[in-house]
Protein backbone atom coordinates (compact mmCIF):
# COMPACT_ATOMS: atom_id res chain seq x y z
CA UNK A 1 0.00 0.00 0.00
CA UNK A 2 1.79 3.09 -1.24
CA UNK A 3 -1.07 5.55 -1.13
CA UNK A 4 -4.63 5.84 0.06
CA UNK A 5 -7.24 4.87 -2.52
CA UNK A 6 -10.97 4.08 -2.61
CA UNK A 7 -10.37 0.35 -2.35
CA UNK A 8 -8.32 0.72 0.84
CA UNK A 9 -10.85 3.10 2.38
CA UNK A 10 -13.74 0.73 1.69
CA UNK A 11 -11.81 -2.26 2.97
CA UNK A 12 -11.00 -0.26 6.10
CA UNK A 13 -14.63 0.55 6.96
CA UNK A 14 -15.61 -3.05 6.17
CA UNK A 15 -12.87 -4.39 8.50
CA UNK A 16 -11.22 -6.24 5.62
CA UNK A 17 -7.68 -4.97 6.19
CA UNK A 18 -5.16 -7.17 8.00
CA UNK A 19 -2.92 -5.86 10.79
CA UNK A 20 -0.03 -5.09 8.44
CA UNK A 21 -2.28 -3.10 6.10
CA UNK A 22 -3.82 -1.18 9.02
CA UNK A 23 -0.33 -0.17 10.21
CA UNK A 24 0.54 0.98 6.70
CA UNK A 25 -2.67 3.00 6.57
CA UNK A 26 -1.83 4.66 9.90
CA UNK A 27 1.59 5.67 8.56
CA UNK A 28 0.00 7.22 5.47
CA UNK A 29 -2.60 9.25 7.37
CA UNK A 30 -0.02 10.40 9.94
CA UNK A 31 2.14 11.85 7.21
CA UNK A 32 -0.65 13.17 5.00
CA UNK A 33 -3.41 15.44 6.42
CA UNK A 34 -5.37 15.15 3.17
CA UNK A 35 -5.44 11.37 3.56
CA UNK A 36 -6.62 11.81 7.15
CA UNK A 37 -9.48 14.02 5.90
CA UNK A 38 -10.47 11.41 3.34
CA UNK A 39 -10.45 8.62 5.86
CA UNK A 40 -12.51 10.68 8.32
CA UNK A 41 -15.09 11.52 5.66
CA UNK A 42 -15.30 7.90 4.55
CA UNK A 43 -15.81 6.73 8.12
CA UNK A 44 -18.40 9.45 8.62
CA UNK A 45 -20.42 8.22 5.65
CA UNK A 46 -20.31 4.70 7.03
CA UNK A 47 -21.37 5.86 10.53
CA UNK A 48 -24.27 7.93 9.17
CA UNK A 49 -25.44 5.11 6.92
CA UNK A 50 -25.40 2.69 9.86
CA UNK A 51 -27.86 5.00 11.59
CA UNK A 52 -30.27 4.88 8.65
CA UNK A 53 -33.75 3.91 9.73
CA UNK A 54 -36.41 2.11 7.74
CA UNK A 55 -39.37 4.15 6.57
CA UNK A 56 -42.59 3.31 8.36
CA UNK A 57 -44.98 1.20 6.34
CA UNK A 58 -48.53 2.60 6.12
CA UNK A 59 -50.77 1.72 9.05
CA UNK A 60 -53.26 -1.03 8.30
CA UNK A 61 -51.01 -3.05 6.01
CA UNK A 62 -51.03 -5.90 8.52
CA UNK A 63 -54.84 -5.93 8.73
CA UNK A 64 -55.27 -5.72 4.97
CA UNK A 65 -52.92 -8.61 4.21
CA UNK A 66 -54.25 -10.81 7.03
CA UNK A 67 -57.87 -10.23 5.93
CA UNK A 68 -56.98 -11.48 2.46
CA UNK A 69 -54.98 -14.42 3.78
CA UNK A 70 -57.63 -15.57 6.25
CA UNK A 71 -60.26 -15.52 3.49
CA UNK A 72 -58.34 -17.96 1.31
CA UNK A 73 -59.25 -21.18 3.21
CA UNK A 74 -62.96 -20.27 3.07
CA UNK A 75 -62.96 -19.93 -0.69
CA UNK A 76 -60.99 -23.18 -0.95
CA UNK A 77 -63.59 -25.11 1.03
CA UNK A 78 -66.30 -23.64 -1.20
CA UNK A 79 -64.51 -24.96 -4.27
CA UNK A 80 -64.13 -28.37 -2.64
CA UNK A 81 -67.85 -28.43 -1.90
CA UNK A 82 -68.57 -27.84 -5.58
CA UNK A 83 -66.33 -30.71 -6.57
CA UNK A 84 -67.97 -33.05 -4.08
CA UNK A 85 -71.37 -32.12 -5.55
CA UNK A 86 -70.14 -32.87 -9.07
CA UNK A 87 -68.75 -36.22 -8.03
CA UNK A 88 -71.99 -37.15 -6.21
CA UNK A 89 -74.12 -36.26 -9.26
CA UNK A 90 -71.81 -38.20 -11.59
CA UNK A 91 -71.79 -41.26 -9.37
CA UNK A 92 -75.58 -41.23 -8.95
CA UNK A 93 -76.15 -40.96 -12.67
CA UNK A 94 -73.68 -43.70 -13.52
CA UNK A 95 -75.16 -46.08 -10.95
CA UNK A 96 -78.74 -45.24 -12.06
CA UNK A 97 -77.80 -45.99 -15.68
CA UNK A 98 -76.12 -49.24 -14.72
CA UNK A 99 -79.05 -50.22 -12.53
CA UNK A 100 -81.49 -49.52 -15.32
CA UNK A 101 -79.45 -51.54 -17.83
CA UNK A 102 -79.12 -54.48 -15.48
CA UNK A 103 -82.83 -54.39 -14.69
CA UNK A 104 -83.47 -54.98 -18.40
CA UNK A 105 -81.50 -58.20 -18.21
CA UNK A 106 -83.05 -61.37 -16.80
CA UNK A 107 -80.41 -63.22 -14.82
CA UNK A 108 -82.71 -66.15 -14.05
CA UNK A 109 -82.51 -67.52 -17.59
CA UNK A 110 -78.74 -67.41 -17.83
CA UNK A 111 -77.82 -69.43 -14.77
CA UNK A 112 -79.69 -72.68 -14.70
CA UNK A 113 -77.47 -74.26 -12.10
CA UNK A 114 -76.58 -72.65 -8.77
CA UNK A 115 -73.58 -74.93 -8.49
CA UNK A 116 -71.68 -73.02 -11.20
CA UNK A 117 -68.67 -70.94 -10.09
CA UNK A 118 -68.41 -67.17 -10.44
CA UNK A 119 -66.21 -67.46 -13.53
CA UNK A 120 -68.66 -69.73 -15.23
CA UNK A 121 -71.59 -67.44 -14.29
CA UNK A 122 -69.83 -64.44 -15.82
CA UNK A 123 -68.90 -66.43 -18.91
CA UNK A 124 -72.50 -67.58 -19.30
CA UNK A 125 -73.82 -64.05 -18.78
CA UNK A 126 -71.50 -62.59 -21.40
CA UNK A 127 -72.22 -65.31 -23.97
CA UNK A 128 -75.98 -64.98 -23.40
CA UNK A 129 -76.33 -61.20 -23.40
CA UNK A 130 -73.53 -59.72 -25.50
CA UNK A 131 -75.44 -60.53 -28.69
CA UNK A 132 -78.41 -58.67 -27.18
CA UNK A 133 -76.47 -55.41 -26.66
CA UNK A 134 -77.08 -54.09 -30.18
CA UNK A 135 -80.76 -54.86 -29.68
CA UNK A 136 -80.75 -52.85 -26.42
CA UNK A 137 -79.10 -49.92 -28.18
CA UNK A 138 -81.83 -49.84 -30.75
CA UNK A 139 -84.51 -49.27 -28.17
CA UNK A 140 -85.42 -46.41 -25.81
CA UNK A 141 -82.32 -47.36 -23.74
CA UNK A 142 -80.19 -45.54 -26.26
CA UNK A 143 -82.23 -42.41 -25.72
CA UNK A 144 -81.90 -42.79 -21.98
CA UNK A 145 -78.09 -43.20 -22.14
CA UNK A 146 -77.76 -40.25 -24.50
CA UNK A 147 -79.94 -38.09 -22.28
CA UNK A 148 -78.02 -39.04 -19.14
CA UNK A 149 -74.67 -38.30 -20.76
CA UNK A 150 -75.92 -34.92 -21.98
CA UNK A 151 -77.10 -34.01 -18.47
CA UNK A 152 -73.75 -35.14 -17.01
CA UNK A 153 -71.84 -33.11 -19.59
CA UNK A 154 -73.94 -30.00 -19.00
CA UNK A 155 -73.56 -30.21 -15.21
CA UNK A 156 -69.81 -30.85 -15.37
CA UNK A 157 -69.43 -28.00 -17.87
CA UNK A 158 -71.25 -25.67 -15.49
CA UNK A 159 -68.98 -26.59 -12.60
CA UNK A 160 -65.82 -26.31 -14.69
CA UNK A 161 -66.82 -22.79 -15.77
CA UNK A 162 -67.74 -21.84 -12.19
CA UNK A 163 -64.45 -23.16 -10.92
CA UNK A 164 -62.53 -21.25 -13.60
CA UNK A 165 -64.37 -18.03 -12.69
CA UNK A 166 -63.64 -18.48 -9.01
CA UNK A 167 -59.95 -19.15 -9.76
CA UNK A 168 -59.74 -16.03 -11.95
CA UNK A 169 -61.34 -13.79 -9.34
CA UNK A 170 -58.97 -15.17 -6.68
CA UNK A 171 -56.02 -14.50 -8.96
CA UNK A 172 -57.21 -10.95 -9.56
CA UNK A 173 -57.57 -10.33 -5.84
CA UNK A 174 -53.86 -11.10 -5.48
CA UNK A 175 -52.63 -9.04 -8.36
CA UNK A 176 -54.73 -5.90 -7.81
CA UNK B 1 -40.87 -14.00 26.06
CA UNK B 2 -38.71 -15.86 23.56
CA UNK B 3 -38.61 -14.23 20.15
CA UNK B 4 -39.54 -16.78 17.51
CA UNK B 5 -37.18 -17.23 14.59
CA UNK B 6 -38.44 -16.82 11.03
CA UNK B 7 -38.27 -20.58 10.50
CA UNK B 8 -40.29 -21.31 13.65
CA UNK B 9 -42.98 -18.88 12.48
CA UNK B 10 -42.99 -20.47 9.01
CA UNK B 11 -43.35 -23.96 10.51
CA UNK B 12 -46.32 -22.74 12.52
CA UNK B 13 -47.96 -21.15 9.45
CA UNK B 14 -47.46 -24.31 7.42
CA UNK B 15 -49.12 -26.31 10.21
CA UNK B 16 -52.23 -24.21 9.62
CA UNK B 17 -51.76 -21.28 12.02
CA UNK B 18 -52.17 -18.72 9.25
CA UNK B 19 -52.57 -15.91 11.78
CA UNK B 20 -48.87 -16.23 12.62
CA UNK B 21 -48.05 -14.69 9.26
CA UNK B 22 -48.78 -11.33 10.89
CA UNK B 23 -45.55 -11.81 12.90
CA UNK B 24 -43.57 -11.89 9.66
CA UNK B 25 -45.47 -8.86 8.36
CA UNK B 26 -44.58 -6.91 11.52
CA UNK B 27 -40.97 -7.98 11.23
CA UNK B 28 -40.42 -7.02 7.60
CA UNK B 29 -43.02 -4.41 6.61
CA UNK B 30 -40.93 -1.29 7.30
CA UNK B 31 -37.73 -2.55 5.72
CA UNK B 32 -39.54 -3.88 2.66
CA UNK B 33 -41.45 -0.61 2.36
CA UNK B 34 -38.18 1.38 2.38
CA UNK B 35 -36.92 -0.72 -0.51
CA UNK B 36 -40.15 -0.41 -2.51
CA UNK B 37 -40.41 3.31 -1.93
CA UNK B 38 -36.97 3.79 -3.45
CA UNK B 39 -37.80 1.56 -6.44
CA UNK B 40 -41.17 3.16 -7.14
CA UNK B 41 -40.68 6.72 -5.85
CA UNK B 42 -44.32 6.79 -4.85
CA UNK B 43 -45.92 5.96 -1.50
CA UNK B 44 -49.17 4.51 -2.86
CA UNK B 45 -47.46 2.29 -5.41
CA UNK B 46 -45.02 1.14 -2.73
CA UNK B 47 -47.94 0.22 -0.45
CA UNK B 48 -49.64 -1.73 -3.24
CA UNK B 49 -46.42 -3.56 -4.04
CA UNK B 50 -45.88 -4.29 -0.35
CA UNK B 51 -49.32 -5.92 -0.08
CA UNK B 52 -48.65 -7.98 -3.20
CA UNK B 53 -45.26 -9.04 -1.88
CA UNK B 54 -46.69 -10.35 1.38
CA UNK B 55 -49.52 -12.19 -0.38
CA UNK B 56 -47.09 -13.75 -2.86
CA UNK B 57 -44.81 -14.78 0.00
CA UNK B 58 -47.71 -16.37 1.88
CA UNK B 59 -48.95 -18.25 -1.18
CA UNK B 60 -45.45 -19.51 -2.03
CA UNK B 61 -44.39 -20.34 1.51
CA UNK B 62 -44.51 -24.06 0.65
CA UNK B 63 -41.87 -23.52 -2.00
CA UNK B 64 -39.43 -21.80 0.38
CA UNK B 65 -36.62 -24.37 0.38
CA UNK B 66 -34.70 -23.08 3.42
CA UNK B 67 -31.35 -23.21 1.61
CA UNK B 68 -31.18 -19.44 2.12
CA UNK B 69 -32.47 -17.14 4.84
CA UNK B 70 -36.18 -16.31 4.74
CA UNK B 71 -35.25 -12.61 4.53
CA UNK B 72 -33.21 -13.18 1.35
CA UNK B 73 -36.06 -15.18 -0.22
CA UNK B 74 -38.63 -12.58 0.84
CA UNK B 75 -36.63 -9.54 -0.33
CA UNK B 76 -36.22 -11.22 -3.70
CA UNK B 77 -40.02 -11.34 -3.94
CA UNK B 78 -40.21 -7.70 -2.81
CA UNK B 79 -37.55 -6.59 -5.32
CA UNK B 80 -39.19 -8.42 -8.24
CA UNK B 81 -42.66 -7.20 -7.26
CA UNK B 82 -41.30 -3.66 -7.15
CA UNK B 83 -39.87 -4.01 -10.65
CA UNK B 84 -43.13 -5.54 -11.93
CA UNK B 85 -45.24 -2.73 -10.46
CA UNK B 86 -42.81 -0.16 -11.88
CA UNK B 87 -43.11 -1.79 -15.30
CA UNK B 88 -46.91 -1.88 -15.07
CA UNK B 89 -46.96 1.82 -14.20
CA UNK B 90 -44.64 2.39 -17.14
CA UNK B 91 -42.06 4.01 -14.92
CA UNK B 92 -38.91 4.66 -16.84
CA UNK B 93 -36.54 3.03 -14.43
CA UNK B 94 -34.85 0.96 -17.14
CA UNK B 95 -32.43 3.77 -17.85
CA UNK B 96 -31.46 3.98 -14.22
CA UNK B 97 -31.22 0.21 -13.88
CA UNK B 98 -29.25 -0.24 -17.08
CA UNK B 99 -25.69 -1.05 -16.06
CA UNK B 100 -23.47 -1.30 -13.04
CA UNK B 101 -20.69 0.29 -15.07
CA UNK B 102 -22.64 3.47 -15.68
CA UNK B 103 -21.21 6.46 -13.85
CA UNK B 104 -23.49 8.92 -12.20
CA UNK B 105 -23.31 12.58 -11.43
CA UNK B 106 -25.05 13.99 -8.37
CA UNK B 107 -24.01 17.60 -8.88
CA UNK B 108 -27.39 18.67 -10.28
CA UNK B 109 -29.26 17.56 -7.14
CA UNK B 110 -26.45 18.31 -4.72
CA UNK B 111 -26.87 22.08 -4.50
CA UNK B 112 -30.58 21.89 -3.80
CA UNK B 113 -30.23 19.18 -1.14
CA UNK B 114 -27.30 20.97 0.49
CA UNK B 115 -29.33 24.17 0.69
CA UNK B 116 -32.29 22.49 2.35
CA UNK B 117 -30.54 20.31 4.94
CA UNK B 118 -29.05 21.28 8.30
CA UNK B 119 -26.38 18.70 8.96
CA UNK B 120 -24.33 15.88 7.47
CA UNK B 121 -26.77 13.19 8.58
CA UNK B 122 -29.78 14.86 6.97
CA UNK B 123 -27.74 15.67 3.89
CA UNK B 124 -26.54 12.07 3.41
CA UNK B 125 -30.02 10.68 3.97
CA UNK B 126 -31.42 12.97 1.30
CA UNK B 127 -28.60 12.25 -1.12
CA UNK B 128 -29.26 8.50 -0.92
CA UNK B 129 -32.56 9.19 -2.66
CA UNK B 130 -30.65 10.91 -5.44
CA UNK B 131 -28.37 7.94 -6.08
CA UNK B 132 -29.25 5.74 -9.07
CA UNK B 133 -31.81 3.08 -8.06
CA UNK B 134 -29.49 0.10 -7.85
CA UNK B 135 -26.88 2.01 -5.88
CA UNK B 136 -29.52 3.19 -3.42
CA UNK B 137 -30.99 -0.30 -3.11
CA UNK B 138 -27.62 -1.80 -2.23
CA UNK B 139 -27.19 0.89 0.45
CA UNK B 140 -30.67 0.17 1.88
CA UNK B 141 -30.21 -3.60 1.87
CA UNK B 142 -26.70 -3.37 3.37
CA UNK B 143 -27.32 -0.73 6.04
CA UNK B 144 -31.04 -0.95 6.88
CA UNK B 145 -31.66 -4.64 6.29
CA UNK B 146 -28.19 -5.66 7.49
CA UNK B 147 -27.76 -8.07 4.60
CA UNK B 148 -24.41 -9.40 3.50
CA UNK B 149 -23.11 -8.56 0.03
CA UNK B 150 -23.67 -12.17 -0.96
CA UNK B 151 -27.33 -12.01 0.11
CA UNK B 152 -27.79 -8.69 -1.70
CA UNK B 153 -26.37 -10.19 -4.88
CA UNK B 154 -28.95 -12.99 -4.62
CA UNK B 155 -31.82 -10.55 -4.04
CA UNK B 156 -30.85 -8.31 -6.94
CA UNK B 157 -29.66 -11.15 -9.15
CA UNK B 158 -26.28 -9.56 -9.85
CA UNK B 159 -22.78 -10.85 -9.24
CA UNK B 160 -21.06 -10.45 -5.90
CA UNK B 161 -18.38 -8.30 -7.55
CA UNK B 162 -20.96 -5.95 -9.03
CA UNK B 163 -22.75 -5.69 -5.68
CA UNK B 164 -19.49 -4.66 -4.06
CA UNK B 165 -18.83 -2.17 -6.84
CA UNK B 166 -22.26 -0.57 -6.32
CA UNK B 167 -21.73 -0.26 -2.55
CA UNK B 168 -18.22 1.15 -2.86
CA UNK B 169 -19.17 3.65 -5.57
CA UNK B 170 -22.10 4.89 -3.50
CA UNK B 171 -19.92 5.38 -0.43
CA UNK B 172 -17.19 7.04 -2.45
CA UNK B 173 -19.66 9.46 -4.04
CA UNK B 174 -21.20 10.36 -0.68
CA UNK B 175 -17.75 10.82 0.88
CA UNK B 176 -16.68 13.15 -1.93
CA UNK B 177 -19.81 15.22 -1.35
CA UNK B 178 -19.07 15.48 2.37
CA UNK B 179 -15.55 16.61 1.57
CA UNK B 180 -16.85 19.11 -0.98
CA UNK B 181 -19.07 20.73 1.64
CA UNK B 182 -16.46 20.48 4.38
CA UNK B 183 -18.74 18.34 6.49
CA UNK B 184 -15.73 16.43 7.78
CA UNK B 185 -15.12 19.26 10.21
CA UNK B 186 -18.22 18.18 12.10
CA UNK B 187 -16.71 14.84 13.18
Amino acid sequence: MKRLNNDVLNKYVDNELDEFEINELKEIINSNPEAQKQLNAHEMVDIILRKLEAKKAPAGINQFVMDKILNIPQSKSKVNYFFVSVIVVFTTLIFSSLGYLLSQVNFGESSSSTSLGVKEKIANFVSDYIPQVPALLDTSTLLFIGGSLTVVLLISGYFIIENHRSFKSKLNSFTH
Amino acid sequence: MKKLTDLEIIDSILKGNHGDFSLLIDRYKNKAFSLLKRILNNEMDAEEALQDSFLKAFNSLNSFRRDSKFSTWFYRIVYNTGLTVAASKKRKIEKEMSSVDDHFDLSAEDDMVYATTDNAKEYIHEMINKLPVRHALVIILFYIDNMSLNEISQVMDISLVNTKVLLHRSRNALRDLLLKHNYQEVI
